[in-house]
């Protein structure tokens, strides 16, 4: 009887033991993914910060680095992200994410920027990837400076970067 | 003392119970339920401090003279800008620039130039705003090459005042 009441207890323990166990690695794995999540949304925050610093678009005099965007940069990128090579080494890169310029000052012009436009145009369409499947999208959005070589002026733009997870 | 012995085994299953609980209690406290950081202040003074900065890239006076250069004009107060007054130009220029890009959800600010000391921006010689702009978020400090200046740009929500 004693052993019968003792091979309860322990029997009744291990059944707590188990599902805390359980309730743990639960929580665990949850938290591991809200991280990963966590960080994967400052990174895309951050890009705001960042993207606008890669020399495939910021502007350049004399070799000096300068706090802006170069708009002839911007097309060369676009075309340069079509060839496969540039294209999977930015996805690789960059991930499910969207990356548009909108020019707002000294006008906004809704018109695509290619090759044949770009002198009246007001949309820079750079980086395009979303996956088939989206379950949340977020969209950060900042004020740009934008360079043009052509007029030698400086614009305001605004970048829109969308993220898909 | 059979009973007893009984009693004793669940009095110690008891003990492990709450000693799970608390532990579970413990670990939602401080996993699950941990506070949100705080990044989206962050973020509306980066989006400040962008804008600034493109504002003072634009040139204005049919683009001969830069945003940044006309505040120097305007601070030394010896320069007229296109005709005018530069400190009343340059004044009439960044409100037109900064209400043709302002962010989205923002819809009031205030541009302050004034004299860089340590803890900020002070004695502005300078201050163009929409409307009240009180409570909202200030850019850092942008201070000149000749540290003559900074600026500052304060972005409000429409709906706070």
């Amino acid at each position: 009887m004693q052993i019968q009441e003792t091979i309860l207890v322990v029997f009744v323990f291990i059944i707590i033991m188990i599902f805390g166990l359980i309730l743990f690695f639960r929580f665990t794995k949850q938290s591991i993914i809200q991280g990963h999540f966590e960080n994967e949304k400052l990174r895309f925050e951050s890009m705001i910060t960042t993207f606008p610093l890669t020399p495939e678009i910021r502007c350049s005099f004399l070799s000096q680095e300068a706090s802006c965007i170069d708009s002839y940069k911007l097309l060369a990128f676009k075309t340069l992200n079509k060839e496969e090579y540039y294209k999977n080494y930015y996805r690789s890169n960059l991930g499910y994410i969207n990356i548009t310029i909108y020019s707002l000052y000294p006008e906004k012009n809704g018109k695509i920027c290619e090759s044949a436009t770009i002198s009246d145009c007001g949309v820079w369409d750079l980086y395009v990837n979303k996956p088939k499947k989206i379950n949340n999208k977020f969209v950060v959005r900042s004020p740009v400076s934008l360079y043009y070589p052509d007029k030698d002026g400086f614009g305001i733009g605004e970048i829109v970067i969308e993220w898909y997870s | 003392m059979k009973d007893k012995k009984a009693q004793m085994e669940i009095m110690g299953m008891m003990i492990i119970v709450i000693i799970l609980v608390i532990a579970a209690l413990f670990y939602v406290k401080f996993v699950v339920l941990q506070p949100k950081k705080e990044g989206a202040s962050t973020l509306v003074q980066e989006q400040a401090y962008n804008l600034m900065n493109a504002v003072l890239n634009v040139k204005v006076c049919w683009g001969n003279v830069s945003v940044r250069d006309a505040i120097k004009a305007c601070k030394e107060g010896r320069y007229l800008l296109c005709g005018e007054d530069a400190c009343i130009y340059i004044g009439d220029e960044i409100k037109t620039i900064v209400s043709m890009s302002m962010p989205k959800d923002y819809a009031d600010y205030q541009f302050i130039a004034g004299k860089p000391v340590s803890s900020g921006c002070e004695q502005p010689f300078l201050d163009v705003k929409s409307k009240e702009c009180k409570y909202g978020v200030t850019s850092p400090r942008y201070i000149n090459v000749e540290a003559e200046y900074c600026t500052l740009l304060k972005l409000c929500r429409s709906n706070i005042k």
